[in-house]
């Protein structure tokens, strides 16, 4: 059964083009997450989340609002 | 509603065929876009209503379902479009369909997140913060609760729930469950059995049903079969073990000897070394 999934989701991994707009962390997780009892539309709608929430991250420092990320000053109360 | 539906279907299939042509002519358009993001935005009005009333199949879905699709298609590269859509509260009204969706990992989820890695994944700071404020990341949440069953999740962890006999029952569990393809072994083994052959002079190896009923009574070690005496005289030297030896003869070819070779024991040795480690290691 597992070599059955791992073929039907090595269709998957060729086919789909939204594949190669999704972030290298959320390709990454895929290699595993295949073994997942989810259909092929919840790996899709779980890669295509992780490559949003690792675009977001990825440029937090700059996509973030000031007044989310806090400054260096607001860390050094919250430390003290 | 199916005047809709079909114009959002032609825009499609232009795009299909020019899409540089149609994204000019929707953005050269008056409202033309915002026309396209209000049928996103009356989709997540009438999602968060069904929601609020219980559910139910909505008329809109169709439109819906090819709203977004269009969007998709829009936003793959066209810059203009990605900065409207961040802009005009598009985050807004993609996170109420998604949250309003039963199925948060459905295809209707699937497309809601490829319009905003469309618009994110561009690079633009401004669409990223956006997203960011617009409460879309509160509804990804939902995606990631994995249906993994809550025993597996203690079998994993440390089974806690169960109490010490518990725990000591499912050791021997684990232990006789894996030891099965062992046995498994050890029965085809012991169907294969060693005949001798007075014209050639030497053991043949032969299957028969014979060995079968010797494998059930589960005769440990060289079992030779035939008469005794010629057993025993075949049997002095060190090569086997006749003390170990049962007579059960029918065969009238000559001695059957059930062979148990050294390397079976110490793969039974080995499988059963893991069974039991393995066990230690899961609870």
């Amino acid at each position: 059964m597992l070599c059955l999934r791992y073929l039907w989701f090595s269709r998957y991994d060729s086919e789909d083009s939204n594949r190669r707009r999704s972030s290298s962390s959320a390709r990454a997780v895929m290699r595993v997450a295949w073994l997942l009892p989810l259909s092929l539309d919840a790996l899709k709608a779980i890669e295509l989340a992780l490559s949003v929430v690792h675009a977001v991250v990825a440029n937090a420092d700059k996509a973030l609002p000031a007044e989310g990320r806090g400054s260096e000053e607001d860390e050094n109360v919250r430390g003290q | 509603m199916a005047t809709a539906c079909g114009a959002v279907g032609v825009l499609r299939t232009l795009h299909d065929a020019s899409p540089e042509s149609l994204e000019a002519t929707v953005l050269e358009c008056p409202a033309g876009m915002q026309r396209l993001l209000d049928i996103l935005a009356s989709a997540a009005e009438s999602a968060s209503e069904e929601a609020s009333a219980g559910g139910g199949a909505s008329e809109r879905e169709p439109l819906r379902n090819a709203a977004l699709e269009l969007w998709e298609q829009l936003t793959r590269t066209n810059a203009d479009m990605k900065t409207f859509l961040a802009l005009a509260e598009g985050f807004e009204h993609l996170a109420v369909i998604v949250s309003a969706e039963d199925d948060c990992r459905g295809p209707i989820a699937k497309d809601c997140l490829a319009v905003a890695l469309n618009v994110v994944a561009g690079g633009s700071y401004q669409a990223q913060g956006l997203l960011c404020q617009s409460g879309f990341l509160r509804a990804l949440p939902p995606l990631f609760d994995l249906p993994m069953k809550e025993s597996k999740v203690r079998l994993i962890r440390g089974n806690n729930a169960l109490s010490t006999p518990g725990k000591v029952a499912m050791y021997f569990l684990h232990v006789y469950l894996t030891c099965l393809p062992l046995s498994l072994l050890y029965f085809m083994n012991s169907m294969i059995h060693l005949t001798y052959d007075d014209e050639i002079g030497t053991f043949q190896p032969k299957l028969s049903l014979n060995s079968f009923w010797l494998a059930v009574v589960r005769i440990p070690v060289h079992a030779l079969v035939g008469s005794r005496d010629d057993a025993s005289a075949a049997t002095s030297g060190s090569e086997w073990d006749s003390d170990e030896s049962a007579a059960s003869s029918d065969d009238s070819d000559g001695y059957i000897i059930i062979s148990y070779s050294t390397e079976i024991y110490y793969g039974r040795a080995l499988f059963c070394t893991f069974a039991i480690l393995s066990g230690g290691v899961l609870f």
